[in-house]
């Protein structure tokens, strides 16, 4: 699965700590998504989402592998 | 999702200060046969959980005359110390347990098994006789010492070293 956080956060021009302490992760939870080592539960994929105020097929999309 | 069988964060820093004295004791044991003397204990029967298998290294002094039993309870000091002072390592929360956080123990306990079980297999293909002994007492810390590494180096090291490399590299 592919995903545009850290695009996402360049708009908000919010860190990787600053997204994990909004949906109250680590940060190192974050920084594995971004770089597509982890493929986050239903329930933490629309928390993201509700922060950049998107749906979560806006942020997240499936790839090839998928 | 709430992990469970996980020990409070603060029981981490009461791991390491139980395992590092422990397995200190536990090496100076089985390499520099160090004993104490004041956990030596008469009991007055024979003790028959216990035989004369380790005592002629000068292990577990035990000399069973006259229905007395002598046992020495520096090596299982050690070894409970070791084992409950890497357990509380091993699982205890870490400041911020999420899923991925999960995933990784997870991911990290299966790794240390199979970790361990490999070098046990080569243990067993290369090492006889006696010698063999150390490798079972070595084994009973092994998977827990594999997994707390794996899991810290996961979490905790690896990441910002792929952060600082990226640094130098933009």
């Amino acid at each position: 699965m592919r995903n545009k956080i850290r695009i996402e956060r360049a708009i908000l021009d919010i860190t990787q700590a600053d997204l994990a302490e909004r949906i109250s992760v680590s940060r190192q939870t974050i920084n594995a998504i971004e770089s597509n080592k982890y493929v986050p539960s239903a329930v933490l994929a629309m928390k993201i989402a509700r922060i950049f105020g998107k749906t979560v097929e806006e942020i997240f999309e499936l790839d090839e592998n998928d | 999702m709430e992990p469970r069988f996980l020990f409070p964060h603060r029981y981490k820093l009461i791991g390491w200060l139980l395992a590092i004295p422990s397995l200190i004791l536990g090496l100076s044991v089985l390499i520099g046969d160090f004993y104490f003397d004041f956990l030596t204990v008469k009991l007055p029967f024979e003790y028959i959980f216990t035989d004369t298998f380790t005592s002629s290294s000068g292990g577990d002094k035990t000399t069973l005359n006259d229905s007395v039993s002598v046992l020495n309870f520096t090596d299982e000091i050690a070894a409970i110390g070791s084992i409950v002072g890497l357990l509380f390592i091993a699982f205890s929360r870490v400041k911020i347990e999420d899923e991925y956080v999960s995933k990784t123990r997870l991911e990290s306990l299966q790794w240390a098994i199979y970790l361990n079980f490999a070098l046990l297999i080569l243990a067993i293909i290369f090492i006889h006789g006696m010698a063999f002994f150390s490798v079972i007492v070595y084994n009973m810390f092994t998977p827990l010492i594999f997994f707390i590494i794996r899991f810290h180096y996961i979490l905790f090291i690896k990441p910002s070293y792929e952060t600082n490399g990226k640094l130098q590299n933009n």
